[in-house]
Order: C-alpha cells, then structure tokens, then sequence
C-alpha cells in the first residue's frame, strides 16, 4: 500500500508499508491497524469515500470493498477526478 | 395586460397576422406566440447573435426588434431557410464540415451567413470571419463554421 | 516520430455527418427553453443585490397578492438536508451546501446568489412581483480574493467551518480556507542545492466563465401522484436526478428527468440551480413552471472556474527537471469545492520529477459557487508550471519542446499521487509538434514570438449503459443516456456500427430520459465517446452473441459452428450456410422474439490525454492588442471515432483557452458586483479574432478501451494560457504572470505604468 502523502500524518510518515489482505476492504483494515484512522479516512458507509478513489496497480477506479487484490498488487488512494 | 397590436407580416414567404404586446420583442413573438423556436436566446441584448433573422434581407438580432416593427416587414426564420426536404447548401455544408457541436447558436450563423451569401456570392476568409463576428460561438472556434460558409460560397445553387 | 500501427476499421475514422445533425441546421431540435406544455406557467428569480449580507426576513406577501401571482418560494420551502456528500460524477458537493446554493438560507454568499422564486401566468408578472418580495438584508464585507480571504482577521462566509485536511485534522480557528491538501516526495532542498537554475514566480489567474451560448433553463411539473417530471438542459440527467432526490428528498423512482438538446456546457451544466426552484414552484401552484436564466444571472450566478493565486519553484539539473515546489489557492466561490486538487494532480502530469511539494488550497470568497470547466483546475496550473518550464529551457538554452521531451513521463513514470502511468502518448504529441510545418517554419518580424505548452488531462471512467434494439429492417435502435454536446451520438453509432460490422447509416441513436435507460454518469470528464462507448461494445457484442445462438437455430449446429463477421453470419465448415445481419434481423419472430443488446459498464480510467500546442503572436506595443497568427495543436486521441469532431473539440478548446489568456475575466468592484456580466464586456472570441486552428491528431491507442479510444474533450483549453505566455515573452521580452493578458495590463506593464 503506497499511503498518499496528505495521509502519512497517520503512518509515523511512511510513504509505503507492506501489508497482507485478499480484498481492498481487508488491505485497507491491515493498514489501519498500523495506522489508526486510515481506514476511517478511506472509506465511509461501507464503500471508499465518494471524493476519492483508490488505484490499484496505477489504474485509479471506484473499486468497491470487496474487489479481489494479490499478492504483489500496489494499491493506493488518490483524490477523485471528474472534469468538465 | 397592454394592449396587444395586430401586426401583419411576411414570415418565411407567408402572409401571416399576430397579435403582440407592444413590450414584446420580435425573439420573444417567434418563439412563445408563434412557436418558432429555431431562433435562439443567447443574450437577449443583442451580443450573441443566436437570435439573428432576415428582415427585409438585413440580418437583425430579433431581441432588439420589438414584434410590432415586424408590420409590413418580409422575415426570414432558420425554419425558411431550408426549401422543403432540400437543405440550403449552408446547411448541407455546415453538415458536412461539422461546423456545429451544440448547434445552439448554428440557426444564427446560418441565417447570418445566408445573408452574406445572398449579396456577396464569393466572400473570402477575412470577410466571412468579419461578417460573422456578431455570432458567438463556444464550442467549436470558428475554424469549421468558416469552412463550411466557405465551401458553400463555392457550391452553384448560391454563387449562380 | 514512434510507428503506431493501426487496426484497419471500416466506420471508426470515417466522417459521417451525425444523426442529429439535420434537426440542428432547420432549427427543429428542442433545447431547453424551447419546450411548451399545456397550462405552462412562467418564473423569475430574484436574487441578492449583496455580495456577503445576512438576510434578517423575508416578506412575500405583497407578491402573494399580486395578480398572475401563483406561486412564491423561498429556502424554508426546501427539506432539511444533511450534510451528505453527493456524489455529482464531476466531483462532490454536500447536500446542505448545495440546498443553500439553489435558494440562500441565512446569508447571500455573492451578487445574484437566489433568494426567492416566484411563478406567474406570465413572465413579465413574474418580474413584476419579485420588486414586491421584501427582503432585509444586513450588508456585512465582501470576501474577493483568496489572498484576503486567508488573512486571520478576513471576515468569514461561514464561522462553523475550519480547514480540513485529509488526515481528517481540523484547523483550531474557523477559516475561508475550507481544505487543505499536500502532496510531496523525494528531497526538494537537496535538489535545490545540487541545481544548475532554480526559476520561482507568482501568478495570478481570474475567474473565468464556461460561456455557453444556451443560458441554464429548467422546466418542472409536479404531479398529482408526487411524481415530478423535470425537462432541463444538462450535461447529465441521472445527475440532476439525483440532486433533486437529495435536495427534494424524494426517491429516485420518483423522478423522472428529460434531457433536452443542450446548448453548451463545458461543466457548467452539472450542477442544478433551476431545476429544483421550478419543482418546488410547480409543487406550490400545481401547475408547470418554466424557469430561465438570462445572461447576467448565468454569469452572476452559475459556476464559472476559480481564479486564484500560485507560486512556483522548480530546479534544473543537467537538462533534467530536479524540483519542484507549487502551492495553489484556488477560489471556490460561496462554497467548498474548487478544482484545485485536479490542478495540483494534472500541472506535473507531462514530466517526471522526483523531488517535488504540492500545496493545494480551497479557499471560499463571495463569488458564485465555482463549477466544473472543461480540465477543471489544470489550465490554470498550467499557467504557473509551464511558464516556469519555458523559463528553465531558456535559462540553459534548450528547444523548450525538446526539454519537455527529455523530461517526458512514460509508461510507468508515478504522478505525484505516487500512481504510476499507464501506456501514455505525451512523447509522441511533443514529437508531433516538433515535426509540424508549424514549428520548423521560422517566425520572423517584429514584435513576434513563439510559445510552446504541453497539457495533461484524465479520463473519467464511470457508469454508462445503452440498449441496441435490433429492427427487423436490419437498423438498430441505439437507446443511452449521455447528453449529446458535440456528436457523441455519431461517435457512440459508429463504435456500434464497427462492432456489428454494418453501416453506420444502419444505426439510429437516441438519447433518452432517465426512466428509459440504465444510469449513465454526466457527458463530462472526457469520458463519453470513451466511457459510452465501451457500452456500446458491450451492447453490441451481446447481439453478435445472440445472432450466432440464433442462427445456430436456424441451421441445427452448435453455436461454436458458427462465426460472425464483418456484420454477416455464417457455418464455420459449411460455406453455403450464410447470413447477413439484415437477413437474421429479419427473422427475430421466428427465432425467438425481439433481439436487444445490452451494455452496461463501470468504466476503469485509462491513462489520458496529452496536447502540445504551438503558437505564434504579434503584440501591438502601443495599443497592447495580442493577434493570433498561427496556432497548432497535437493532441493524442488514442483512436479518433470522427476525426472532424475531435478537431472540433481541439479547435473549441483552444479557442476557450485564447479567451481566458487574453480577455476574459469577472471584473470585481469593491462592492463585490460582477461589473461586465454581459457578453459586450465579458468579451470572449469572435471570429474576426482568430486564425485557423491546426490540428494533429496522435494516435496511441488506449490500451483500456477495445478501440483505443482516448477522451478528447478537455485536454486542449490546457494549454493555452501557458503557451501564449510563453509566445508573448518570445515577442517582448517580458513575462506576463497575470491573467488575462489584455491590451490594458500589455500598455501597462511593458510601458511601466501601474
């Protein structure tokens, strides 16, 4: 999990930590057990907060909870972006 | 309610009568008494250019044209534009060239450009971008709306 | 310049003229205002005089009692709406926020913001009766720019908000500064150290105006039943359902929304302002109601984009761009929820740069609610960093295309959200540039000069689903949901028709309500041709899959004997046994009943878009007047649909871009009045004003879409700002960081004047 630069406040200032999980949902509790908060931050109502997205491998997406991540997966939390 | 003015007309080469309010503009009478709503409000004070229509050949903002001025007048909508089911080669070219993308302010460009046509059959580049400059256009900057007023300049239904 | 091959299709770069095309030149297509309905009543709005007041009553009964009068609202006709975050595809917004914005609650946040609504038998009664509306107002100082709103002692739009940052830390003090981004990496002093030429600057942009020529209108009627039916002028009709669900707080099942032809909207007709005023009025007097805005309430009181305030740092180091350090204020307007962070993701976007730091600011002043505008955020930015690159390429001598292609991002190089491109086109569009006739020709005379930009932009993703209903004739019936603004219905026909394998002509698309289709996010975010028209794919392979089980029917073999081709079926290992698409379509009764195709997808953003632009001014040094010689645009497509509408958009990008560098600007007084809210004196181009727009299609197909298709739509008003800058230094030697660069500020600051 890379951790966004305006989150690393909640992670001692990590810019990545390595964590396990079969789902985001599961990859982003791993986080928040190291990093108290994080996952409140992330996601809201049982799905990732409507202002952000979540990239997994470089592809940004309104992935739900419960979308598959492997082992070797980058997964990380941008800002969402839609446009005009 | 004012009282309301019996006007006479020539519209789109039909004698056709109306009654207006004399505060109402000639946009405000096509669009809301007679349902011609091919003329566009952009502005409503005559900057724009969406709400051009012929009169007597002139192209005028019809939001600067009170109805009753249309006494007598011979007015020309986009509606008449067109003769039947055969285009007017402006618009088969402004087709062609994809000259519109919203196609909000294209009845302006159109009848404004007709006009050009009708007096100066072989405009060149700079006088076509002249006499359009009081049509606004957002979307496409002008570049295919240009084209297009050209190649139908050069088609010989309006240069004959 | 890199070989891309490409796949030979019959439709897909074609130029067939679109479908609505014929509706448009006759004047026949119905936009928004153009809709009449029995027993139609009309509206007027009255709005704020005030920039920033406190409204201490509102007393609408002598309206009430006007003749016509049928109706009068106010904001304690809206529900309670809680905090929620609702999601418009464009970017999000609360539900308090917005209800305030629709119809003020306790303060007027900027001139023109709404007030009351009244509904009337016609509309000069309508007018008549809002001077009858008695509103007491208690005037407090205006808030204009974010450099005053930061200061401690700046009076505040709302005292319950402080800053917020994405940690979820809350400043101590309330603040105009509603949030707080940072994005940084790598070791900025270390590059600063280390570097051969470090450039910093300041810049100042205004807002600036989306400018479509159809102004906003909506047309409600509340039913009987509670059903409430909207015809409106949107760039996404599942957007102002749910607004209106939100806002109105109704089910979605019980609003049904009609998209009308849309006159424009560039991201400025996501949002509603209209629309829930006309439901509540029609609610009230039980009848129709018709709202329309005219020219100055659509620049008082519909979103334009943020001005703002950048400063910029950026380093170099043996031709590599080593740091940068950009900090942005954007202005949002009454409420939060400027583009800031999209111009803080998007200005680096084109480069690889290792060390950087990223301030991004949203910053509330009493101004109207910023909306979405074609690249949200990233022109502005743009203004700030590529001028700051033009600068390095200067400084140690380099071709400032061929800086920018030293430095490019590639596939794999990580944006500073730490996400990695995917397969991106930036190298091939500064290749492009630089081979045009345009930038190896010379310029040459006084006075002249060149400039050069690069832009990035996303895509968005998001849901789409269309309905193809095959014909028995062999046509098929194309029903979505993505407002047309510029021939999406052509774009979406031909990807359905290259899919099928039949002529384009064969398709017939319709755009259609919200209870007609399935959710389909806002015509915005360049993601329809993209995003649709995965659907459309989607729809489209589904009826190959059904004509192949169906012509299995037909001649008693399995499906897997059976292929279909080039818009024709046919027996795998029996060359008599063939079909057209036509021929079976013919057949649906006895094969099984009605054919229909179905594509429903939640598109993932690819990687986007890149331009590179290339322009050649002439500025008058005593009248100030900037002309346009030459302009030309290379911009990755991925695959081009229709090439002349992607010219299209390229060219009306760029020309939105030469407004907003050169003229356009909301002219404050000190009272916070917007003082040229007319299309006289807000002054965007005309055709006299402009050469043609050269245009390069690059193609490097988007590896996320079956057709390589790439949005196209908002890349090209990146640019501009920059590049003209950049042009105008070449031609005078000075460095213009303010916009816009009109003949004015050109007197002033070339003569020294200010």
């Amino acid at each position: 999990m890379l951790i966004p630069s305006p989150l690393r406040s909640l992670c001692a200032g990590a810019a990545a930590l390595e964590v396990a999980g079969a789902t985001l949902g599961e990859v982003l509790r791993a986080v928040d057990a190291r990093c108290p908060g994080f996952y409140e931050r992330a996601v809201e109502g049982g799905r990732v907060r409507p202002e952000l997205s979540v990239a997994l491998n470089g592809h940004a997406f309104r992935y739900g909870l419960t979308e598959p991540i492997a082992p070797a997966d980058e997964v990380t939390i941008v800002p969402a972006i839609g446009g005009g | 309610m004012p009282r309301r003015a019996h006007i006479q007309t020539t519209l789109n080469g039909e004698e056709i009568d109306f009654l207006c309010e004399p505060r109402q503009s000639l946009l405000e009478v096509l669009r809301d008494e007679l349902n011609l709503t091919g003329t566009k409000e952009g502005c409503n004070n005559g900057n724009c250019g969406a709400c051009s229509v012929l009169m007597d050949g002139r192209v005028v903002n019809s939001c600067c044209v009170l109805g009753v001025e249309a006494e007598g007048a011979e007015v020309v909508t986009i509606e008449g534009v067109a003769d039947g089911e055969t285009l007017h080669p402006l618009q088969q070219c402004f087709l062609e060239e994809a000259a519109l993308q919203c196609g909000v302010c294209t009845p302006g460009f159109i009848v404004a450009a007709k006009a050009l046509l009708d007096s100066e059959p072989a405009p060149d580049e700079g006088r076509v971008r002249h006499w359009l400059a009081g049509n606004l256009c957002r979307c496409t900057g002008y570049d295919k709306i240009v084209r297009a007023v050209l190649k139908a300049s050069e088609m010989e239904e309006v240069s004959a | 310049m890199t070989t891309i091959e490409k796949p030979g299709y019959k439709v897909i770069g074609t130029r067939p003229i679109r479908p609505d095309g014929v509706e448009k030149v006759t004047g026949k297509a119905l936009y928004g205002a153009d809709i009449h309905l029995p027993d139609l009543v009309h509206g007027a709005v009255l709005r704020s005089p005030h920039a920033h007041a406190r409204i201490a009553s509102i007393d609408t009964s002598a309206a009430e009692a006007m003749p016509g009068v049928l109706a009068v609202v106010t904001h304690t006709d809206l529900p309670v709406v809680s905090d929620t975050v609702v999601d418009m595809g464009e970017g999000v917004s609360t539900a308090s926020d917005m209800s305030k914005n629709v119809l003020a609650a306790d303060k007027a946040l900027y001139r023109g913001h709404a007030v009351a609504a009244v509904a009337a038998t016609n509309v000069h009664d309508a007018l008549s009766a809002l001077d009858a509306i008695a509103v007491e107002y208690e005037p407090l100082p205006p808030v204009l720019s974010v450099q005053d709103a930061m200061r401690e002692d700046a009076p505040l739009l709302d005292e319950s908000r402080h800053t917020k940052t994405p940690a979820g830390e809350l400043s101590e003090n309330a603040s105009n500064v509603a949030a707080h981004n940072r994005f940084e990496g790598g070791d900025l002093e270390a590059a600063y150290a280390e570097a051969d030429v470090v450039v910093e600057r300041e810049f100042d942009t205004k807002m600036v105006h989306q400018g479509y020529i159809e102004p906003h209108n909506g047309t409600a009627n509340w039913n009987s039943d509670g059903t409430l039916t909207v015809w409106t002028s949107t760039q996404g009709a599942f957007a102002v359902r749910s607004a209106l669900a939100e806002l109105l707080q109704l089910p979605v099942s019980r609003i049904r929304v009609i998209p009308m032809e849309i006159g424009g909207g560039f991201g400025g007709k996501i949002g509603v302002y209209l629309e829930p005023v006309a439901a509540l009025l029609s609610r009230k007097c039980g009848r129709p109601v018709q709202l329309t805005m005219d020219r100055t309430d659509v620049f008082q009181a519909t979103g334009p984009t943020s001005g703002g305030h950048m400063k910029g740092k950026l380093a170099v180091k043996d031709g590599k761009i080593t740091a940068a350090e950009v900090s942005l204020a954007f202005e949002a307007g009454a409420f939060p929820g400027s583009p800031v962070m999209a111009g803080a993701m998007c200005m680096l976007s084109p480069y690889e740069v290792e060390n950087f730091k990223v301030d991004a600011y949203d910053v509330v002043v009493n101004k109207p609610k910023v909306a979405a505008y074609r690249a949200p955020g990233a022109p502005n930015a743009s203004f700030c960093v590529e001028q700051l690159i033009d600068e390095l390429a200067r400084e140690t001598g380099a071709d400032p295309l061929q800086f920018r292609l030293n430095n490019s991002a590639r596939e794999g190089s990580r944006m500073i959200t730490g996400v990695a491109h995917p397969r991106i086109g930036h190298e091939e569009t500064v290749e492009a540039a630089q081979s045009s006739d345009h930038y190896t020709s010379p310029i040459e005379g006084p006075n002249r000069g060149r400039g050069v930009a690069s832009g990035f932009w996303f895509n968005a993703g998001m849901q789409s689903s269309v309905i193809a209903s095959v014909n028995p004739d062999g046509t098929v019936n194309l029903i979505e949901g993505s407002t047309d603004i510029g021939g999406t219905r052509a774009s979406l026909a031909m990807q359905l028709a290259e899919t099928l394998g039949i002529e384009y002509d064969s398709i017939r698309p319709t755009v259609v309500d919200t209870d007609s289709v399935g959710h389909n996010d806002v015509t915005g975010g360049s993601r329809t041709a993209y995003a649709s028209g995965q659907a459309v794919y989607e729809a489209g392979l589904d009826v190959q899959q059904q004509m192949v089980a169906r012509a299995a029917q037909l001649w008693e073999c399995e499906a897997e004997d059976v292929e279909y081709a080039a818009g024709a079926l046919r027996h795998k290992s029996d060359s008599e046994k063939t079909m057209t698409f036509a021929e079976l379509a013919g057949k649906q009764m006895e094969t099984g009943g009605p054919l229909q195709g179905r594509g429903t997808v939640m598109a993932r953003t690819p990687g986007a878009a890149y331009g590179v632009h290339v322009v050649d001014v002439e500025v008058d040094p005593d009248t100030g007047k900037v002309d346009i010689l030459r302009y030309t645009i290379a911009q990755d497509a991925g695959t081009a649909v229709h090439p002349s509408y992607v010219e299209g958009q390229m060219q009306g990008g760029v020309v939105q871009g030469i407004g907003w560098a050169l003229n356009e600007e909301y002219y404050y007084g000190e009272d916070g009045r917007m003082e040229n809210a007319s299309f006289l004196d807000y002054r965007m181009p005309t055709s006299l004003d402009l050469p043609m727009i050269d245009t390069i299609i690059v193609e490097v197909p988007n590896p996320g879409h079956p057709y390589g298709v790439r949005g196209v739509g908002e890349v090209p008003i990146v640019p501009p700002l920059a590049a003209i800058a950049n042009a105008i230094h070449d031609a005078t030697g000075h460095r213009f960081t303010e916009l816009p660069i009109s003949p004015r500020r050109v007197v002033e600051e070339l003569h020294n004047l200010q």
